[in-house]
């Protein structure tokens, strides 16, 4: 069983690049894969409360982060200076917080790393 | 009955969904629905809508295994339900897309 870290640094709707980014860890994690999630600069945008993007315009893919145990992924951190820098708000889901050391820490604990 | 379906049996259209739809795919399918089979489409629904995602196997076992417990938790419980595909079959009798991922 490999370790994958993915790095989500992608506002939610800006491209389909956080959605394409959550589809592959729930498919990695399908296949028994340990996955974890580390949102990062723009990306910490994904698990904003209270989105209501245009239903028209965008699907609220966002809402599977409320259940990612019941995918099998348990651990996701958030980058916490990205998080301050948009003022801290509020979440979803309740991550484990990382300042740059433990980012680094994590990249190297983590065999397969993917920036999206 | 006069309902939309995709070239794979798929209901075109979410909204056209009730109760009897379902007994209608069901019976497209060759199962006769029984109280076990609604717990399983009940909770797939309220999964779908809750998550905006359609669960895999793994995730539906986990899911059913959360609300219903060990017994009914499993891949071949769920198996002899939905004989075809578990996860896509039930997918497709509650009424919802595709699933896009294939696992």
């Amino acid at each position: 069983m490999k370790k994958y870290l993915i790095i989500m640094q992608h506002s939610p709707y800006e491209s389909s690049l956080a959605l394409e980014g959550l589809e592959f860890a729930l498919a990695i994690a399908a296949f028994n894969q340990e996955v974890s999630l580390l949102f990062k600069g723009p990306g910490v945008l994904q698990l904003m409360n209270n989105q209501n993007p245009d239903p028209m315009m965008y699907k609220e893919f966002t809402k599977a982060y409320t259940g990612l145990s019941l995918f099998g992924i348990t651990d996701v951190y958030v980058c916490q200076s990205s998080l301050a820098a948009y003022n801290n708000p509020n979440l979803m889901l309740q991550p484990q917080f990382a300042d740059a050391l433990q980012i680094s820490t994590l990249i190297k604990n983590h065999d397969i790393v993917l920036n999206v | 009955m006069d309902i939309k379906l995709t070239s794979e049996g798929f209901l075109a259209n979410i909204s056209d969904w009730t109760p009897e739809v379902a007994e209608y795919l069901a019976q497209q399918q060759d199962i006769k629905l029984t109280t076990e089979h609604w717990e399983v489409i009940n909770l797939m629904r309220e999964f779908y809508f809750k998550y905006n995602a359609s669960p895999s196997i793994r995730t539906l076992v986990n899911a059913v295994k959360q609300q219903y417990g060990e017994d009914k938790g499993n891949s071949i419980y769920l198996h002899k339900l939905f004989p075809n595909k578990a996860a896509v079959q039930a997918n497709l009798i509650a009424g919802l897309p595709k699933p896009i991922r294939c696992i």
